[in-house]
């Protein structure tokens, strides 16, 4: 079971953010791994999402729902999903917050249960790797409401995407490296040998991303 | 020690292990490196969820992969109209036993359970179209914890049993005890968890069906502890082809310790694509199969109690176990954690009151059976956990209490509360020989100066007896095995002297080839290098039980001892009528026959053989031929018994726990070879160790096996261990002919109780009275530091 928890603070009016955030051209920027999200429906979304969890790594096709949709505040949502590395099912919500200065808070909260060699393999990274993702998504968004207002402001026409390059895939893993690698100084005491060894690891986790990937 | 005449000090030995060079350079032939023409490769798509319902297979997208010869389910099993399930071979009166289909048939009960079999030209193949099968599961609660599983309204894994619970067993007398333990200046009572293990043999299982549709003969190449059993099995139950139509052959086999003595559905599942496809099907488990499909070891949960009285004598014992069977009954699984573990806690002690009480539970994960030492390591921890508690509670040294307990060298063969026959020991020699090699006082005395430093030193004891050489046939037919335990032997010796033995024992480890020639040298007085040991094939060997319950040497060598003995009678009588002597007149030493009082007019043995073969000059009615076959059934189970203490050294910061030194003297009887002896504990320890310190399956909630990979379960390595230090006294087995008892499991046995004994006895002045296994840096300190 992976839960997830937190809150982030965007520089940009509720409405603005409300409206990104069901925006699947954004989503798929802004998800790291997003190959395709679609709206198939009213609150409906299907998509295709490429996830390295330690070892593992594959395809994972999925649809997400959402429910108790309440515009601009927030929703709840479901999603299942199932491919190469396994299963995937988990539902969530998500709160916005407008804050005195004009900015707005989103609240989220979510739990999955995952099953085949997702959770039999990777499970001593999912934590980190969970949270890496969450954080690495919505710093992305960020960047792209960010765009999007300024755009507003200065009296362009919004561009319905501006030129926010979604991240490799060489990108993703080396935030979720670092993170991972954070996770385990914060939670064990840290012998210098063992901070080389992690630093070596992780050296040699890029090189073989490289490798792969060129 | 021999009985036969032969005699050249080749018995008890210390040579080195004749199968070596060929393991060791890499030419040894396992089942995986076997190529028949035209062989398939198979791969078994495993049930992602610990509990789901089948819906719906879709084979279409992988049958259309380039390559693939065929995509099996359970219809397809179903329609051809073999048994198609795997049986438990030992039953008790209150046991369900639920079918466990070869292929899962609408629903699935742990995270590998196997769905559907691929067939393919090359093994990549197979595996990638694993992925193009698309299964629509219907998950379902599930529940992984044994505990959990028999709280009300847990999910069920079968039917047949709602409650979870596969079966109740009690042994001893509960109101004796209870009055016992009215009786008693103190009670020890502690929770004692024995931790759930994964198996680790080098070699994943493998299986190699030859289905010949010409001859509807089915050859079967696997790796296996027990080739008749697996031929047995196949026949009543998975498959149902006569049984002389099967032959199951074990070439070299990597190491079991258990784990390959089931009937398996992974070899019923490629003899079946064999005998569809008219090919030679392979299949070989990834290590993430072994993990998830090798039975499991343990996984019991016990409140147990100790009372003593006054003078620290032991009044009576309580133990009540919840042990885990998994999602389906293994081959052996109900006889682990009963027959194999509620009749050993009387331990080396002479209690007069005993009562155990074991629930069988079903759970949502992989099924659980016999893992070196099968029982009585769980029994072993309980029991001398509650010994070093008691001494606690009584404000004695745990090495008095021991000693006041011992069933006393004059009191053998002696009766236990709970049901076995000890037939020989002397438990205090092989205490004072360990006390002695560890200087306990010294010991005791640094522990007290180190302590007043701020280091915390530790010793536990673990004074250990263990029943195996499984077994009188009788006796275990009562007790609700479907098989019988006694081993078979066939000593031929050829024309010109030398010696082949076919022994229906089923080494993958043990050093069968060395030992065994070792006996049979010493019996006939031939070099050890004449004599060929065979063993692991249905047809060339008479029936035989294999080779796991440390059973090879007691029971296997024994009967090898017994037809060498009926060779040497019937040469006896051939050389009589070649020195125109009488039978009794003639005297075997050293290999060679004579007429008492005349040494020099010998006969040696490859002289009466080929006398015996030729046939021309027999004596009356005598038979060509010199071989002999002995099927031998033991009267008793052997007892090995000893002291084994560990020294520990915990570290207050952060919890590490490092063994620093390990004594070992243990009584196995006549020992066969020494050097092999040593093996066979030191490897024990190792796994011992392991319980103690490392290892342990953790399944999430959802019943995922969280500890799926080596990455994540921890195998003790080389530089966790210290040179064990390993003595002996020697207690001959009264009742086999060659006074031998059994050495494969004593050492892991004894040594989870001596190291979590010693870890306890470190945190003493924290206040710590009682750590379950494994026994990680994280427990120890939070123990110390009451978090």
């Amino acid at each position: 079971m992976v839960r997830l928890e937190g809150s982030y603070t965007f520089d940009a009016p509720q409405q603005a953010v409300w409206e990104a955030i069901l925006d699947p051209a954004v989503l798929t920027k802004v998800l790291p791994g997003a190959e395709k999200l679609e709206q198939v429906a009213e609150n409906e979304y299907a998509g295709v999402i490429d996830i390295r969890v330690g070892p593992v790594q594959g395809t994972f096709q999925g649809r997400i729902n959402l429910t108790e949709v309440d515009p601009p505040n927030g929703y709840h949502m479901e999603m299942e999903g199932q491919g190469r590395p396994g299963y995937v099912r988990g539902e969530g919500d998500i709160r916005l917050e407008s804050a005195s200065d004009g900015r707005t808070v989103m609240h989220y909260s979510g739990q999955a249960q995952l099953s085949g060699r997702i959770a039999s393999v990777g499970q001593r990274l999912i934590d980190s790797t969970a949270r890496s993702l969450t954080r690495q998504a919505l710093e992305n968004l960020d960047r792209i409401i960010q765009a999007r207002v300024r755009a507003e402001t200065a009296g362009e026409e919004a561009p319905p995407m501006p030129e926010v390059e979604a991240p490799t895939v060489t990108q993703v893993a080396t935030e979720v490296a670092k993170d991972v690698v954070k996770d385990v100084v914060r939670e064990s005491r840290i012998t210098p040998q063992t901070a080389i060894l992690v630093l070596l690891a992780v050296i040699a986790v890029l090189l073989l991303w490289w490798l792969l990937f060129r | 020690m021999t009985h036969g005449n032969g005699t050249r000090g080749i018995f008890g030995s210390a040579i080195k292990r004749r199968e070596d060079p060929k393991l060791i350079t890499g030419r040894a032939k396992y089942t995986d490196d076997l190529q028949l023409p035209g062989m398939a490769y198979a791969a078994i798509l495993r049930s992602p969820f610990a509990h789901a319902r089948i819906r719906h297979i879709d084979t279409s997208q992988a049958l259309a992969l380039e390559g693939v010869l065929a995509v099996f389910t359970a219809q397809d099993v179903e329609e051809a109209g073999i048994p198609g399930v795997v049986p438990v071979g030992w039953l008790l009166p209150t046991l369900k036993t639920p079918a466990h289909p070869i292929l899962a048939k609408d629903r699935v009960r742990y995270v590998g359970d196997a769905v559907a079999v691929v067939v393919a030209e090359d093994r990549y193949t197979a595996h990638d179209a694993l992925e193009a099968i698309q299964v629509d599961y219907e998950p379902l609660a599930a529940v992984a914890d044994v505990r959990q599983a028999v709280e009300p309204g847990a999910p069920a894994v079968h039917e047949e049993a709602p409650d979870n619970v596969a079966f109740t067993w009690e042994i001893g007398d509960r109101e004796g005890t209870d009055t016992a333990f009215q009786q008693a200046a103190h009670v020890a009572k502690l929770d004692i968890v024995n931790n759930r293990l994964i198996p680790n043999a080098m070699e994943p299982r493998a299986a190699l069906a030859d289905f010949d549709p010409a001859t509807g003969e089915l050859t079967l190449y696997m790796t296996t502890q027990n080739p008749h059993i697996h031929r047995l099995l196949m026949s009543l139950a998975s498959i149902g082809l006569p049984e002389h139509k099967i032959r199951v052959v074990a070439p070299e086999v990597g190491g079991g310790f258990g784990s390959k003595i089931h009937h398996y559905v992974d070899e019923a599942i490629v003899s079946f694509a064999s005998m569809k496809l008219g090919r030679p099907v392979k299949w070989t488990a990834t290590r993430t199969e072994t993990y998830q499909t090798d039975a499991h070891g343990r996984d019991h949960v016990t409140t147990a109690e100790m009372a003593i009285d006054g003078e620290g004598k032991i009044l009576g014992v309580r133990v009540n176990t919840y042990a885990a069977m998994g999602a389906y009954l293994s081959t052996f699984a109900p006889a682990v954690p009963t027959y194999l573990y509620g009749t050993l806690l009387s331990g080396e002690y002479d209690i007069p009151h005993i009562y155990c009480h074991v629930t069988g539970v079903f759970t949502h994960t992989t099924p659980v059976d016999a893992y070196r030492g099968a029982g009585r390591p769980e029994a072993t921890l309980v029991i001398e956990r509650l010994v070093d508690e008691c001494a606690h509670l009584a404000g004695m040294d745990p090495v008095e209490l021991r000693r006041r307990n011992f069933v006393p060298p004059d009191k053998f063969p002696y009766q236990t509360q709970v049901a076995l026959v000890y037939d020989s020991g002397n438990y205090e020699a092989a205490l004072e020989k360990a006390l002695e090699k560890v200087d306990y006082q010294q010991f005791r005395r640094e522990q007290e100066e180190a302590r007043r430093q701020g280091r915390y030193l530790g010793i536990g004891f673990s004074t250990y007896i263990e029943a195996c050489g499984l077994a009188p046939s009788a006796l275990v037919g009562q007790l609700g095995a479907q098989a019988g335990q006694w081993e078979s032997a066939v000593v031929r010796v050829h024309p010109t002297g030398k010696v082949t033995v076919y022994s229906g024992s089923s080494g993958h480890g043990q050093g069968h080839e060395t030992t065994f020639a070792q006996i049979v040298a010493a019996e006939l007085g031939v070099p050890y290098e004449d004599v060929e040991i065979v063993e692991g094939d249905t047809e060339a060997i008479p029936h035989g039980w294999g080779t796991y319950g440390s059973r090879s040497a007691a029971v296997g060598g024994s009967a090898i001892a017994t037809a060498a003995r009926r060779v040497v009678d019937k040469a006896k009588k051939i050389a009589a009528h070649l020195l125109e002597a009488a039978e009794e007149d003639i005297v075997f030493e050293d290999g060679k026959f004579y007429v008492k009082g005349s040494p020099d007019q010998a006969k040696t043995l490859a002289e009466v053989s080929l006398q015996a073969y030729l046939a021309h000059n027999l004596p009356k009615g005598l038979e060509p031929a010199l071989e002999a076959t002995a099927f031998y059934d033991p009267a008793n189970f052997v007892f090995p018994f000893g002291t084994h203490v560990a020294i520990v050294e915990v570290d207050p910061e952060t919890g590490q726990v490092e063994l620093k030194r390990y004594v070992a003297v243990d009584d196995v009887g006549n020992v066969i070879n020494p050097l092999i002896v040593d093996g066979q504990i030191h490897g024990g320890i190792a796994q011992g160790v392991g319980q103690a310190l490392y290892e342990g399956a953790v399944y999430d909630e959802s019943g995922n096996l969280v500890t799926g990979t080596m990455l994540d379960y921890a195998v003790p390595k080389a530089h966790f261990l210290p040179a064990f230090e390993t003595d002996r006294t020697v207690t001959p087995c009264p009742h086999n002919p060659l006074g031998v008892k059994g050495v494969g499991e004593a050492g892991t046995i004894a040594s989870t109780a001596a190291v979590v004994n010693a870890v306890v006895d470190a945190l003493r002045p924290f206040g710590v009275t009682h750590l379950n296994p494994p026994v990680t840096a994280e427990k120890v300190w939070k123990a110390i530091h009451g978090a």
